[in-house]
């Protein structure tokens, strides 16, 4: 493309950009803002800290709601699978994850290995990541009908701060945000005809309905300043350690 | 990717009329670019004026946090972006009604009208993230540097999405001109 002709294109993006901007502020987006102060003041200090503390409740409700769906989604398939998988019910706690991780679908494919740190480098085991599935339809470069939600899977960082990630063959965007509000925040675009992602040191490419290579591993730090403090998941809701399959004979 | 702590250094104190009164002038002052960021990012509207609403609530919330009051157009933009990205992700995921293209200028010609619907939806098409830098871009003038600061990235991700995001939008600028020359 000439200089020209992508100068033109620069300004035509300009020109669609300032026509679909609205024009001016809607009175009532004025006056809701100019009560923003006045809203928060009428709650006390006492009642605004507590909201903070309301909020830290609902984080840790919700985190224990994802660690029940955790064990559901990790221990009824090893149930299921009792050979290729985990020992169910085994104590301890993973040293590290194995790039094979979760075994319960032989199709899944590996897309994210990685450690979550502290902001000192120091791993940070029992941080809930939670990973989002969608569907699109094979080939598609646009979810026309809005891309369906199928699964809500979730990972857990080990002793040792490492966690893998697969996505299902018929899954098309895979969101990965860590529990404690958005410090560790990956998303991972459509499952589109060579598409590529890159986000720091992060990199994905994908092909056709294919990845053609695995991610570099994603380091996640966590802010330690942050108020809600890394969710400690008990060692019992930990997935116990692969140990070598033994086949009935 | 992620942040680490930042040290905090004490602020002069203001009494409570003083920072609202900074709040209200600032933040007024900014709305309708707040705002005008936000539809375009959201591509909704009525979705915008919650977003706007809801990062001034989280603005007040942190306002002891804007230690020099001349960094607030980036320190709020940053809240908007961030917001927009969460009224975002609640909706379905690139959920695009291809319809939804207005008609070109009527004095434009034929095959410039085409290749701009073709950017429209191009532009539409594109992730939010990579929506947000070109939006930020062209619509707002931002450096590199001044996007990855509004949206918490570091710049070699700017430039990394703006690269995608322009790719994408030329792609389709070529194959709308191809096919306006073969009908021409």
């Amino acid at each position: 493309m000439s200089s020209d002709r992508y100068e033109l294109m620069e300004r035509q993006i300009r020109g669609i950009l300032l026509e679909d901007s609205p024009a001016g502020v809607p009175e009532r987006l004025r006056l809701r803002i100019a009560e923003v102060p006045e809203a928060a003041m009428q709650r006390t200090p006492g009642s605004i800290r507590s909201l903070t503390w309301l909020r830290r409740g609902g984080a840790l409700a919700a985190a224990g709601v994802a660690l029940m769906a955790l064990v559901a989604l990790i221990a009824l398939p090893l149930l299921s699978h009792p050979a290729q998988g985990m020992p169910a019910g085994a104590p301890g706690v993973y040293g590290s994850i194995p790039p094979y991780y979760p075994t319960d679908d032989p199709n899944s494919q590996l897309v994210a290995t990685g450690h979550v740190v502290d902001s000192e480098g120091r791993p940070v085991a029992g941080v809930v990541l939670f990973v989002d599935l969608y569907t699109a339809p094979p080939q598609s470069t646009l979810c026309l009908a809005g891309c369906q939600l199928v699964s809500v899977d979730a990972v857990v960082s080990a002793t040792d701060g490492s966690f893998a990630v697969h996505l299902k063959p018929t899954s098309a965007i895979l969101a990965v945000t860590d529990a404690n509000s958005g410090v560790a925040d990956l998303m991972f675009g459509p499952r589109i005809s060579d598409y590529q992602f890159t986000m720091g040191d992060f990199s994905l490419r994908v092909e056709g309905d294919r990845f053609t290579s695995l991610p570099d591993p994603i380091t996640i730090v966590i802010d330690t300043a942050h108020p809600h403090a890394p969710i400690t998941v008990p060692p019992y809701l930990l997935p116990s350690p692969l140990e070598p399959t033994t086949q009935p004979t | 990717m992620g942040e680490v702590a930042r040290v905090r250094t004490p602020y002069p104190a203001q009494s409570e009329a003083e920072r609202e009164a900074a709040f209200q002038r600032l933040t007024q002052a900014r709305l309708e670019r707040a705002y005008r960021l936000a539809s375009i990012l959201l591509r909704d509207q009525s979705e915008a004026e919650d977003a706007v609403h809801d990062a001034a609530v989280r603005a007040w919330q942190r306002w002891d946090d804007l230690r020099d009051q001349a960094a607030f157009d980036a320190w709020f933009d940053r809240i908007v972006v961030s917001c927009c990205r969460d009224r975002g992700r609640r909706r379905l995921p690139h959920s695009i009604d291809l319809l939804d293209v207005d008609p070109a200028a009527p004095d434009e010609p034929g095959h410039l009208a085409a290749e701009r619907d073709e950017l429209r939806r191009a532009l539409a098409a594109l992730g939010p993230d990579h929506r947000a830098v070109v939006v930020l871009r062209y619509l707002e003038d931002l450096s590199v540097p001044a996007i990855a600061t509004r949206t918490g990235q570091r710049e070699g991700t700017v430039k990394s999405r703006l690269h995608y995001a322009l790719r994408q939008l030329r792609a389709a600028w070529d194959a709308a001109e191809r096919t306006g020359g073969s009908e021409r």
